[in-house]
């Protein structure tokens, strides 16, 4: 599945860049909206037809908060480390690593609040945390843990990442990762201003 | 919003319409979605402005970046896991 799911992205992106017309890569762009709904209806379908998970999702009781907490935490804390790793600012590896995979506002931001180099970053950035945590799914929930899938996925877990996600794990956690990209897709617009003015350049 | 409310409909249409036996049938579905998903990511990827300038010039500290703090949210919450509701590793119903 991984081997598929890697030659179908470097197709889709050599398709994009050098083969198909603006007009076919513009096609591509609307189908992904409308085949990401398909997906998530069949992974609502799958949840709904096990009503009973819906149960054991009590036994986490208010616990379940320290799974998005722990992936923001560790997510920004990741991203100043490998800033200061690589001599960059603060700054910008906190707010990178507060993308948490949602590429499209966290890029909009830091381009906006820091520069549009580090905007680009936080972008390709982000876009690869994406891809990693669709394309590792399988990998992460089997070997590591279903949390790890779940926390790598960041805010796609409720969504892009949810369907990869769902093939590997216990439905009960199908709910507690639409539950973790919730939090996580609320927290970045809040959190990643506050990084920017919080952290030094 | 539209994927919450897009999730919530499957959940209604699986508690009381779609049976049990296409389970199967929508596990192949998925599948095959997911590549055709990476297909059409890729595709708006490739697609965008300056894609491989910006890869050249910026994709080693992007990619840094990512491992780093998908690693960094991983590693802590498989600490603090230890706190929650035990599980069969692998576990899949």
């Amino acid at each position: 599945m991984i081997v598929v799911a890697v030659a179908g992205l470097l197709l889709g992106i050599l398709c994009g860049s050098l083969w198909f017309p603006p007009q076919i890569s513009a096609f591509f762009t609307e189908f992904s909206g409308v085949a990401l709904n398909v997906l998530i209806l069949a992974v609502g379908i799958d949840i709904g037809q096990n009503k009973r998970y819906f149960v054991q999702l009590r036994r986490y009781g208010i616990r379940i908060i320290l799974i998005p907490l722990t992936t923001i935490t560790g997510s920004v804390a990741g991203g100043i480390l490998a800033s200061m790793l690589m001599g960059k600012s603060l700054r910008e590896g906190g707010a990178v690593g507060a993308g948490l995979a949602f590429y499209s506002v966290s890029a909009l931001t830091v381009n906006d609040l820091i520069s549009p180099q580090a905007g680009t970053v936080t972008f390709l950035a982000n876009v690869l945390r994406e891809l990693f945590a669709i394309i590792l799914a399988p990998c992460l929930s089997v070997y590591i843990s279903p949390y790890a899938a779940i926390s790598a996925a960041g805010a796609t877990s409720m969504d892009t990442a949810l369907p990869a996600i769902s093939q590997y794990v216990n439905r009960e956690f199908l709910l507690i990762s639409v539950f973790h990209g919730a939090v996580c897709t609320a927290a970045v617009p809040v959190l990643l201003p506050l990084l920017c003015h919080l952290l030094p350049t | 919003m539209e994927i919450v409310c897009v999730l919530a409909l499957g959940i209604l249409l699986g508690c009381f319409l779609v049976p049990q036996r296409l389970s199967r049938a929508l596990h192949h579905l998925v599948q095959a979605g997911i590549v055709l998903l990476l297909f059409s990511m890729g595709v708006s990827l490739g697609a965008g402005d300056g894609f491989w300038e910006n890869l050249k010039s910026m994709g080693l500290s992007s990619l840094i970046y990512a491992v780093l703090s998908t690693a960094g949210g991983v590693g802590l919450v498989i600490l603090v896991s230890h706190l929650l509701p035990r599980y069969r590793k692998g576990e899949k119903p």
